[in-house]
Protein backbone atom coordinates (compact mmCIF):
# COMPACT_ATOMS: atom_id res chain seq x y z
CA UNK A 1 0.00 0.00 0.00
CA UNK A 2 1.97 3.18 -0.85
CA UNK A 3 5.43 3.55 -1.66
CA UNK A 4 7.94 3.28 1.09
CA UNK A 5 9.79 6.01 1.87
CA UNK A 6 13.31 4.33 1.37
CA UNK A 7 15.99 6.53 3.82
CA UNK A 8 19.92 6.08 4.09
CA UNK A 9 20.39 3.11 6.74
CA UNK A 10 23.39 4.05 7.56
CA UNK A 11 24.46 0.02 7.07
CA UNK A 12 27.38 1.46 4.57
CA UNK A 13 28.65 3.71 7.30
CA UNK A 14 26.74 6.98 6.00
CA UNK A 15 25.68 8.94 9.15
CA UNK A 16 23.03 11.74 8.89
CA UNK A 17 24.02 14.94 9.37
CA UNK A 18 22.30 15.86 12.80
CA UNK A 19 22.01 18.80 14.35
CA UNK A 20 24.25 18.64 18.02
CA UNK A 21 25.03 14.72 17.62
CA UNK A 22 28.39 14.72 19.63
CA UNK A 23 29.29 11.70 18.08
CA UNK A 24 29.78 13.76 14.44
CA UNK A 25 32.15 16.24 16.36
CA UNK A 26 34.91 16.67 14.21
CA UNK A 27 37.14 17.38 16.97
CA UNK A 28 40.13 14.91 17.35
CA UNK A 29 42.66 15.48 20.04
CA UNK A 30 45.72 15.85 17.47
CA UNK A 31 44.47 18.92 16.45
CA UNK A 32 42.98 20.30 19.94
CA UNK A 33 46.60 19.82 21.07
CA UNK A 34 48.35 21.60 18.12
CA UNK A 35 45.68 24.38 18.62
CA UNK A 36 46.19 24.93 21.99
CA UNK A 37 50.09 25.10 21.45
CA UNK A 38 49.35 28.28 19.64
CA UNK A 39 47.36 30.18 22.26
CA UNK A 40 48.87 32.27 24.95
CA UNK A 41 47.73 31.90 28.37
CA UNK A 42 45.46 34.78 28.10
CA UNK A 43 44.18 33.76 24.57
CA UNK A 44 43.14 30.72 26.28
CA UNK A 45 41.33 32.63 29.42
CA UNK A 46 39.22 34.17 26.90
CA UNK A 47 38.29 31.76 24.59
CA UNK A 48 37.41 29.16 27.63
CA UNK A 49 35.17 32.09 29.25
CA UNK A 50 33.38 31.87 25.73
CA UNK A 51 33.46 28.33 25.62
CA UNK A 52 30.37 27.83 27.58
CA UNK A 53 28.51 29.98 25.30
CA UNK A 54 29.51 27.89 22.40
CA UNK A 55 28.22 24.93 23.91
CA UNK A 56 24.50 26.00 24.67
CA UNK A 57 22.71 25.00 21.48
CA UNK A 58 21.23 27.67 18.91
CA UNK A 59 17.91 29.30 19.54
CA UNK A 60 15.09 28.95 17.33
CA UNK A 61 13.26 32.10 17.17
CA UNK A 62 9.80 31.57 17.04
CA UNK A 63 7.01 29.01 16.93
CA UNK A 64 4.85 26.50 15.57
CA UNK A 65 2.15 28.50 17.71
CA UNK A 66 2.08 32.09 16.49
CA UNK A 67 2.29 34.78 19.67
CA UNK A 68 -0.21 37.01 20.30
CA UNK A 69 0.42 40.97 21.69
CA UNK A 70 -1.42 41.66 25.15
CA UNK A 71 -3.40 43.48 22.75
CA UNK A 72 -4.66 41.24 20.58
CA UNK A 73 -4.79 38.58 23.40
CA UNK A 74 -7.58 41.03 25.05
CA UNK A 75 -9.25 42.04 21.78
CA UNK A 76 -9.48 38.07 20.98
CA UNK A 77 -11.14 37.65 24.38
CA UNK A 78 -14.37 38.18 25.42
CA UNK A 79 -13.86 37.49 29.21
CA UNK A 80 -10.65 38.16 31.25
CA UNK A 81 -11.47 36.09 34.67
CA UNK A 82 -9.77 35.15 37.62
CA UNK A 83 -10.85 31.44 37.76
CA UNK A 84 -10.34 28.40 39.73
CA UNK A 85 -10.92 25.25 38.40
CA UNK A 86 -13.01 22.89 40.03
CA UNK A 87 -13.78 20.17 38.07
CA UNK A 88 -13.32 18.62 35.10
CA UNK A 89 -14.94 15.91 32.28
CA UNK A 90 -14.72 14.73 28.98
CA UNK A 91 -17.03 15.25 26.14
CA UNK A 92 -17.38 13.96 22.51
CA UNK A 93 -18.48 17.63 20.87
CA UNK A 94 -19.27 17.98 16.86
CA UNK A 95 -16.31 20.77 16.06
CA UNK A 96 -15.83 21.07 12.57
CA UNK A 97 -18.09 18.69 10.92
CA UNK A 98 -17.05 15.64 12.84
CA UNK A 99 -16.79 14.51 16.90
CA UNK A 100 -13.56 15.24 18.86
CA UNK A 101 -13.11 14.69 22.39
CA UNK A 102 -12.66 17.98 24.50
CA UNK A 103 -12.54 18.42 27.97
CA UNK A 104 -14.65 20.27 29.53
CA UNK A 105 -13.36 22.45 32.69
CA UNK A 106 -15.42 23.89 35.45
CA UNK A 107 -14.07 26.92 36.57
CA UNK A 108 -15.51 29.80 39.41
CA UNK A 109 -15.18 33.15 38.84
CA UNK A 110 -12.87 34.84 41.41
CA UNK A 111 -12.91 38.29 39.85
CA UNK A 112 -13.46 39.65 36.40
CA UNK A 113 -10.09 41.32 35.02
CA UNK A 114 -11.42 42.87 32.18
CA UNK A 115 -13.66 43.02 28.94
CA UNK A 116 -17.18 41.58 30.01
CA UNK A 117 -18.39 39.32 33.42
CA UNK A 118 -20.45 36.62 32.49
CA UNK A 119 -23.82 36.21 34.50
CA UNK A 120 -23.14 33.10 35.79
CA UNK A 121 -20.73 32.41 38.93
CA UNK A 122 -18.69 29.77 37.02
CA UNK A 123 -17.74 29.12 33.70
CA UNK A 124 -17.06 26.16 31.59
CA UNK A 125 -13.65 26.18 28.94
CA UNK A 126 -13.35 23.98 26.80
CA UNK A 127 -10.20 22.47 25.79
CA UNK A 128 -9.26 20.05 22.78
CA UNK A 129 -8.31 16.49 23.68
CA UNK A 130 -9.02 14.03 26.51
CA UNK A 131 -10.21 10.82 27.71
CA UNK A 132 -13.49 8.85 26.77
CA UNK A 133 -15.36 5.78 26.45
CA UNK A 134 -12.19 4.23 25.92
CA UNK A 135 -10.57 6.24 23.39
CA UNK A 136 -8.18 8.96 24.46
CA UNK A 137 -7.22 12.30 21.89
CA UNK A 138 -4.13 14.16 22.45
CA UNK A 139 -3.52 17.66 21.06
CA UNK A 140 -0.09 19.35 21.76
CA UNK A 141 -0.01 22.92 23.04
CA UNK A 142 -3.44 22.96 24.88
CA UNK A 143 -4.08 24.82 28.17
CA UNK A 144 -4.01 22.45 31.06
CA UNK A 145 -6.12 24.09 33.50
CA UNK A 146 -5.24 22.20 37.06
CA UNK A 147 -7.80 21.54 39.42
CA UNK A 148 -7.88 23.98 42.51
CA UNK A 149 -4.83 26.08 40.92
CA UNK A 150 -6.08 29.87 39.85
CA UNK A 151 -5.58 31.07 36.86
CA UNK A 152 -5.52 34.42 34.92
CA UNK A 153 -8.25 33.06 31.76
CA UNK A 154 -8.54 34.74 28.56
CA UNK A 155 -11.77 33.44 27.16
CA UNK A 156 -12.77 33.66 23.61
CA UNK A 157 -16.00 32.13 22.14
CA UNK A 158 -16.59 28.87 19.79
CA UNK A 159 -19.45 29.02 17.48
CA UNK A 160 -21.75 27.79 19.83
CA UNK A 161 -20.92 30.39 22.58
CA UNK A 162 -18.65 27.63 24.58
CA UNK A 163 -15.37 29.06 26.06
CA UNK A 164 -12.32 28.18 24.86
CA UNK A 165 -8.67 29.47 26.28
CA UNK A 166 -7.47 32.29 23.98
CA UNK A 167 -4.23 31.43 21.90
CA UNK A 168 -4.65 28.07 23.46
CA UNK A 169 -2.07 27.80 25.90
CA UNK A 170 -0.67 31.47 25.68
CA UNK A 171 -4.18 32.40 27.06
CA UNK A 172 -3.57 30.89 30.47
CA UNK A 173 -1.58 32.00 33.15
CA UNK A 174 -1.67 30.03 36.66
CA UNK A 175 -0.70 31.75 39.62
CA UNK A 176 2.27 30.72 41.32
CA UNK A 177 0.58 30.73 44.53
CA UNK A 178 -2.65 32.11 46.20
CA UNK A 179 -0.68 34.26 48.22
CA UNK A 180 1.89 35.95 46.19
CA UNK A 181 -0.34 35.68 43.39
CA UNK A 182 2.53 36.04 40.65
CA UNK A 183 1.56 34.89 37.08
CA UNK A 184 2.94 31.73 35.53
CA UNK A 185 3.06 31.06 31.78
CA UNK A 186 0.98 27.95 31.02
CA UNK A 187 2.65 24.26 31.75
CA UNK A 188 3.02 23.40 27.78
CA UNK A 189 2.75 26.83 26.68
CA UNK A 190 5.43 26.64 23.57
CA UNK A 191 8.52 29.15 22.49
CA UNK A 192 6.18 31.86 20.80
CA UNK A 193 6.98 33.71 17.81
CA UNK A 194 8.03 37.57 18.72
CA UNK A 195 8.13 36.82 22.20
CA UNK A 196 9.51 40.39 23.59
CA UNK A 197 6.33 41.85 22.09
CA UNK A 198 3.62 39.06 23.34
CA UNK A 199 1.29 38.50 25.71
CA UNK A 200 3.32 36.34 27.75
CA UNK A 201 5.96 38.12 27.65
CA UNK A 202 4.37 41.49 28.96
CA UNK A 203 2.21 38.92 31.92
CA UNK A 204 4.35 36.64 33.28
CA UNK A 205 6.23 37.47 36.44
CA UNK A 206 3.48 40.02 37.61
CA UNK A 207 1.85 40.19 40.60
CA UNK A 208 -2.09 39.61 39.80
CA UNK A 209 -2.58 43.56 40.42
CA UNK A 210 0.01 44.49 38.10
CA UNK A 211 -1.27 42.28 35.72
CA UNK A 212 -4.68 43.67 35.53
CA UNK A 213 -3.26 47.20 35.33
CA UNK A 214 -1.43 46.27 31.92
CA UNK A 215 -4.44 44.04 30.86
CA UNK A 216 -7.02 46.53 31.35
CA UNK A 217 -4.39 49.87 29.21
CA UNK A 218 -4.35 47.12 26.76
CA UNK A 219 -7.99 46.98 26.35
CA UNK A 220 -8.19 50.72 25.93
CA UNK B 1 50.54 23.18 29.31
CA UNK B 2 50.92 24.19 32.42
CA UNK B 3 48.17 23.79 35.80
CA UNK B 4 46.00 26.60 34.65
CA UNK B 5 45.61 24.73 30.84
CA UNK B 6 44.99 21.46 32.60
CA UNK B 7 42.59 22.88 34.87
CA UNK B 8 40.38 24.86 32.24
CA UNK B 9 40.55 21.56 30.03
CA UNK B 10 38.80 19.72 32.80
CA UNK B 11 36.11 22.07 33.73
CA UNK B 12 35.51 22.72 29.71
CA UNK B 13 35.40 18.15 29.54
CA UNK B 14 33.17 18.38 32.59
CA UNK B 15 30.91 21.67 30.97
CA UNK B 16 30.44 19.43 27.40
CA UNK B 17 29.58 15.93 29.47
CA UNK B 18 26.87 17.87 31.74
CA UNK B 19 25.35 19.20 28.18
CA UNK B 20 25.57 16.16 26.88
CA UNK B 21 23.57 14.64 29.44
CA UNK B 22 21.20 17.15 29.32
CA UNK B 23 20.52 16.38 25.73
CA UNK B 24 20.59 13.00 26.57
CA UNK B 25 17.43 13.04 28.65
CA UNK B 26 15.66 16.20 27.27
CA UNK B 27 13.05 14.43 24.88
CA UNK B 28 9.75 13.98 26.23
CA UNK B 29 7.74 11.18 24.92
CA UNK B 30 3.40 11.61 24.60
CA UNK B 31 1.46 10.19 27.60
CA UNK B 32 -1.96 8.77 28.23
CA UNK B 33 -2.09 11.22 30.84
CA UNK B 34 -5.59 12.22 31.75
CA UNK B 35 -5.58 16.15 32.19
CA UNK B 36 -8.75 15.53 34.14
CA UNK B 37 -6.94 13.31 37.11
CA UNK B 38 -6.70 15.68 40.02
CA UNK B 39 -3.43 16.94 39.55
CA UNK B 40 -3.49 17.52 36.01
CA UNK B 41 -0.43 15.74 34.21
CA UNK B 42 2.47 16.47 36.21
CA UNK B 43 5.93 17.00 34.66
CA UNK B 44 9.80 16.72 35.15
CA UNK B 45 12.15 19.75 35.49
CA UNK B 46 12.43 18.56 31.62
CA UNK B 47 8.47 19.58 31.07
CA UNK B 48 7.81 15.61 30.86
CA UNK B 49 5.15 14.41 31.51
CA UNK B 50 5.40 11.67 34.31
CA UNK B 51 2.14 9.98 34.42
CA UNK B 52 0.39 7.72 32.24
CA UNK B 53 1.84 5.37 29.82
CA UNK B 54 3.51 6.81 26.72
CA UNK B 55 2.35 6.60 23.23
CA UNK B 56 3.54 4.15 20.65
CA UNK B 57 3.01 2.56 17.46
CA UNK B 58 2.02 -1.28 18.17
CA UNK B 59 3.22 -2.31 14.39
CA UNK B 60 6.30 -1.72 13.04
CA UNK B 61 4.23 0.16 9.59
CA UNK B 62 2.27 2.99 9.71
CA UNK B 63 0.84 4.45 6.52
CA UNK B 64 0.00 7.74 6.04
CA UNK B 65 -2.01 9.70 3.35
CA UNK B 66 -2.81 13.16 1.84
CA UNK B 67 -5.52 15.28 1.35
CA UNK B 68 -6.48 15.42 -2.44
CA UNK B 69 -6.91 18.56 -2.60
CA UNK B 70 -4.38 19.73 -0.66
CA UNK B 71 -3.54 23.57 -0.46
CA UNK B 72 -4.51 25.43 -3.73
CA UNK B 73 -5.30 28.86 -2.50
CA UNK B 74 -1.41 28.43 -1.21
CA UNK B 75 0.24 26.79 -4.65
CA UNK B 76 0.37 23.56 -2.76
CA UNK B 77 -0.69 21.21 -5.12
CA UNK B 78 -1.37 17.46 -4.15
CA UNK B 79 1.97 16.26 -5.63
CA UNK B 80 4.30 19.25 -3.38
CA UNK B 81 2.26 18.38 -0.57
CA UNK B 82 2.74 14.43 -0.98
CA UNK B 83 6.76 15.14 -1.58
CA UNK B 84 6.91 17.50 1.45
CA UNK B 85 5.60 14.88 3.91
CA UNK B 86 7.21 11.96 2.46
CA UNK B 87 10.75 14.14 3.33
CA UNK B 88 9.60 14.67 6.77
CA UNK B 89 8.90 11.18 7.15
CA UNK B 90 12.31 10.50 5.32
CA UNK B 91 14.05 12.54 8.38
CA UNK B 92 12.71 10.48 10.78
CA UNK B 93 13.43 7.38 9.06
CA UNK B 94 16.68 8.00 8.15
CA UNK B 95 17.64 7.61 11.83
CA UNK B 96 19.86 4.85 13.31
CA UNK B 97 19.88 3.62 16.67
CA UNK B 98 22.57 1.57 17.71
CA UNK B 99 23.41 0.49 14.00
CA UNK B 100 19.86 -0.72 13.53
CA UNK B 101 17.14 1.00 11.91
CA UNK B 102 14.06 1.95 13.91
CA UNK B 103 11.63 -0.44 14.23
CA UNK B 104 9.29 1.66 12.50
CA UNK B 105 8.83 2.73 8.97
CA UNK B 106 6.03 5.14 7.24
CA UNK B 107 4.61 4.87 4.13
CA UNK B 108 3.29 7.53 1.99
CA UNK B 109 0.13 6.62 0.80
CA UNK B 110 -2.05 8.29 -2.49
CA UNK B 111 -4.67 10.80 -1.95
CA UNK B 112 -7.76 10.39 0.07
CA UNK B 113 -10.76 12.42 -0.39
CA UNK B 114 -11.64 12.77 3.48
CA UNK B 115 -11.09 16.29 4.42
CA UNK B 116 -11.21 15.50 7.99
CA UNK B 117 -8.91 14.59 11.16
CA UNK B 118 -11.14 11.73 12.89
CA UNK B 119 -10.89 7.96 14.17
CA UNK B 120 -13.63 6.06 13.29
CA UNK B 121 -14.10 2.87 15.82
CA UNK B 122 -16.69 1.32 13.58
CA UNK B 123 -15.09 1.83 10.51
CA UNK B 124 -12.30 2.28 7.99
CA UNK B 125 -9.61 4.94 8.78
CA UNK B 126 -6.88 6.91 7.61
CA UNK B 127 -3.54 8.54 8.91
CA UNK B 128 -4.28 11.99 7.10
CA UNK B 129 -1.81 15.15 6.63
CA UNK B 130 -4.59 17.75 5.50
CA UNK B 131 -5.14 21.41 4.63
CA UNK B 132 -7.25 24.08 5.99
CA UNK B 133 -7.86 27.10 3.89
CA UNK B 134 -11.00 28.63 4.04
CA UNK B 135 -11.61 28.34 7.88
CA UNK B 136 -9.75 26.93 11.10
CA UNK B 137 -12.33 25.44 13.25
CA UNK B 138 -11.14 25.53 16.62
CA UNK B 139 -11.55 28.46 18.65
CA UNK B 140 -8.93 30.34 20.39
CA UNK B 141 -6.45 27.89 18.10
CA UNK B 142 -5.81 30.00 15.19
CA UNK B 143 -2.72 30.96 15.87
CA UNK B 144 -1.11 27.30 15.95
CA UNK B 145 0.80 26.74 12.33
CA UNK B 146 -0.42 22.86 12.72
CA UNK B 147 -1.98 20.65 15.14
CA UNK B 148 -1.72 16.78 15.12
CA UNK B 149 -4.39 14.44 16.71
CA UNK B 150 -3.17 11.77 18.26
CA UNK B 151 -5.80 9.33 19.05
CA UNK B 152 -4.82 6.33 21.36
CA UNK B 153 -5.92 3.42 23.52
CA UNK B 154 -5.39 5.08 27.47
CA UNK B 155 -4.86 2.07 28.81
CA UNK B 156 -1.92 0.68 26.98
CA UNK B 157 -0.87 4.09 25.27
CA UNK B 158 -0.98 2.08 21.51
CA UNK B 159 -1.67 4.92 19.37
CA UNK B 160 -4.71 3.79 16.77
CA UNK B 161 -4.80 6.80 14.44
CA UNK B 162 -2.91 10.18 13.46
CA UNK B 163 -3.87 13.33 11.38
CA UNK B 164 -2.12 16.34 11.05
CA UNK B 165 -3.53 19.64 10.27
CA UNK B 166 -2.13 22.83 8.16
CA UNK B 167 -3.53 25.65 9.09
CA UNK B 168 -2.93 27.16 5.95
CA UNK B 169 -5.94 29.98 6.15
CA UNK B 170 -3.72 32.84 7.77
CA UNK B 171 0.08 31.61 7.10
CA UNK B 172 1.99 31.42 3.62
CA UNK B 173 3.18 28.18 3.35
CA UNK B 174 6.24 27.51 0.71
CA UNK B 175 8.49 24.84 0.29
CA UNK B 176 10.96 26.99 -0.95
CA UNK B 177 10.09 29.57 1.61
CA UNK B 178 10.47 32.96 1.60
CA UNK B 179 11.15 35.62 4.62
CA UNK B 180 7.84 35.33 6.15
CA UNK B 181 6.63 31.99 4.83
CA UNK B 182 6.13 28.73 6.88
CA UNK B 183 8.30 25.73 5.47
CA UNK B 184 6.20 22.99 4.97
CA UNK B 185 8.81 20.71 5.11
CA UNK B 186 9.14 22.20 8.63
CA UNK B 187 6.38 22.28 10.01
CA UNK B 188 5.26 18.54 8.60
CA UNK B 189 8.92 17.09 10.01
CA UNK B 190 7.86 18.53 13.69
CA UNK B 191 4.00 17.33 13.52
CA UNK B 192 5.55 14.07 12.14
CA UNK B 193 7.30 13.36 15.38
CA UNK B 194 4.26 14.09 17.54
CA UNK B 195 3.09 11.40 15.07
CA UNK B 196 5.34 8.43 15.49
CA UNK B 197 4.74 9.83 19.73
CA UNK B 198 6.86 12.32 20.83
CA UNK B 199 5.99 15.53 22.54
CA UNK B 200 7.16 18.87 22.84
CA UNK B 201 11.17 19.07 24.27
CA UNK B 202 13.20 21.71 25.88
CA UNK B 203 16.24 21.27 23.99
CA UNK B 204 16.28 24.23 21.36
CA UNK B 205 18.21 22.68 19.16
CA UNK B 206 15.29 19.98 18.53
CA UNK B 207 13.29 19.86 15.42
CA UNK B 208 10.62 18.59 18.51
CA UNK B 209 11.29 22.12 20.56
CA UNK B 210 8.18 23.86 19.63
CA UNK B 211 10.00 27.33 18.25
CA UNK B 212 10.32 27.95 14.53
CA UNK B 213 11.41 31.35 12.71
CA UNK B 214 8.85 32.04 9.90
CA UNK B 215 11.36 31.88 6.49
CA UNK B 216 13.34 29.09 8.59
CA UNK B 217 14.14 25.61 7.39
CA UNK B 218 16.13 24.56 10.32
CA UNK B 219 13.46 21.62 11.74
CA UNK B 220 13.57 19.89 8.80
CA UNK B 221 16.85 18.47 10.29
CA UNK B 222 16.78 16.65 13.45
CA UNK B 223 19.26 17.31 16.01
CA UNK B 224 20.15 14.73 18.49
CA UNK B 225 17.20 14.85 21.28
CA UNK B 226 14.98 13.88 18.48
CA UNK B 227 17.28 10.69 17.41
CA UNK B 228 17.21 9.93 20.93
CA UNK B 229 13.66 10.06 21.58
CA UNK B 230 13.06 8.14 18.62
CA UNK B 231 15.24 5.13 18.80
CA UNK B 232 14.15 4.86 22.75
CA UNK B 233 10.01 4.47 21.58
CA UNK B 234 11.05 2.10 18.30
CA UNK B 235 14.90 0.64 19.43
CA UNK B 236 16.06 -1.29 16.23
CA UNK B 237 15.60 -4.70 18.49
CA UNK B 238 12.05 -3.81 19.47
CA UNK B 239 10.03 -7.24 18.71
CA UNK B 240 6.38 -5.85 17.30
CA UNK B 241 3.18 -7.90 17.38
CA UNK B 242 2.07 -6.68 13.85
CA UNK B 243 3.75 -6.02 10.59
CA UNK B 244 0.41 -4.74 8.86
CA UNK B 245 0.44 -1.23 7.85
CA UNK B 246 -3.09 -1.04 7.51
CA UNK B 247 -4.58 1.78 9.14
CA UNK B 248 -7.35 0.33 12.44
CA UNK B 249 -10.32 -1.54 10.90
CA UNK B 250 -9.14 -0.85 7.63
CA UNK B 251 -7.85 1.56 4.93
CA UNK B 252 -11.01 3.87 4.38
CA UNK B 253 -9.84 7.38 1.67
CA UNK B 254 -13.25 8.28 2.93
CA UNK B 255 -14.50 10.15 5.80
CA UNK B 256 -16.89 8.01 8.08
CA UNK B 257 -19.50 9.72 7.62
CA UNK B 258 -19.35 9.03 3.79
CA UNK B 259 -18.65 5.27 4.12
CA UNK B 260 -21.06 2.55 4.46
CA UNK B 261 -22.84 1.77 7.39
CA UNK B 262 -21.14 -0.82 9.66
CA UNK B 263 -22.85 -3.77 10.19
CA UNK B 264 -22.42 -3.87 14.09
CA UNK B 265 -23.51 -0.86 15.85
CA UNK B 266 -21.58 1.66 16.84
CA UNK B 267 -19.39 1.45 19.60
CA UNK B 268 -19.96 5.47 20.97
CA UNK B 269 -23.54 5.69 21.01
CA UNK B 270 -23.86 9.30 20.92
CA UNK B 271 -21.69 11.28 18.71
CA UNK B 272 -23.44 14.77 18.33
CA UNK B 273 -22.75 15.81 21.79
CA UNK B 274 -21.97 15.59 25.38
CA UNK B 275 -21.61 11.88 26.07
CA UNK B 276 -19.99 12.31 29.07
CA UNK B 277 -16.67 10.69 30.60
CA UNK B 278 -13.65 11.20 33.08
CA UNK B 279 -15.45 13.21 35.54
CA UNK B 280 -12.81 13.28 38.98
CA UNK B 281 -15.65 12.09 41.02
CA UNK B 282 -15.49 9.10 39.73
CA UNK B 283 -11.59 7.98 40.63
CA UNK B 284 -12.16 7.43 43.92
CA UNK B 285 -14.57 4.72 43.08
CA UNK B 286 -12.04 2.81 40.67
CA UNK B 287 -9.02 3.50 42.85
CA UNK B 288 -11.41 1.45 45.56
CA UNK B 289 -11.92 -1.06 42.94
CA UNK B 290 -8.32 -1.42 42.51
CA UNK B 291 -7.55 -1.33 45.88
CA UNK B 292 -9.87 -3.78 46.53
CA UNK B 293 -8.42 -6.23 43.68
CA UNK B 294 -5.04 -6.06 45.87
CA UNK B 295 -6.50 -6.54 49.16
CA UNK B 296 -7.79 -9.82 47.76
CA UNK B 297 -4.99 -10.72 46.03
CA UNK B 298 -2.57 -9.83 48.88
CA UNK B 299 -4.90 -12.24 51.22
CA UNK B 300 -5.13 -15.09 49.49
CA UNK B 301 -1.25 -14.73 48.59
CA UNK B 302 -1.09 -14.68 52.65
CA UNK B 303 -3.23 -17.61 52.84
CA UNK B 304 -1.44 -19.77 49.90
CA UNK B 305 2.28 -18.91 52.08
CA UNK B 306 0.97 -19.71 55.47
CA UNK B 307 0.06 -23.02 53.76
CA UNK B 308 3.90 -23.61 52.66
CA UNK B 309 4.72 -23.06 56.54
Amino acid sequence: MGEELAPPRNRSGHVPQYRHEPDNDPSPRSCYTRAMSRLSRRNFVRTAAFAPALLVPGMAQATLLRGLSLRDLTAQSRHVLLLTPQSSRCVSVRLGGRPLIVTETTARIDDLIEKTEPRTSTVVVRTLGGVLNGAGLRVHGQAELSIGTPCVGFLTPGPDETLWVTGMAQGHFPLESATTRILNASPHLPELVDYEHSGVRALVGRELDEARLLVKAAAR
Amino acid sequence: MNSLHKRMIALLALGSALTAAAEASAFCRATTCDPTEPGGCPANKQGCETSGSPLFWASNCVTVSVQADAAPKQHVDYDTAKASVERAFAAWMAVTCSDLPPSITVTVDGPVQCNQSEYNPDRGNANIVLFREDEWPYPGGQDALGVTFINFDPKSGEIWDVDIEVNAVAEPLSVEPAADDVDLDSLLTHEAGHLLGLAHTQDKAATMFPGYSPGSTSLRTLGYDDVSGLCEIYPGSRVTTSTSCVPRHGFSALCGADQPTPVSPPKTADDSKTSEGCNVSRRPQSSFGIWLAISTALAAFRRRRRGFY
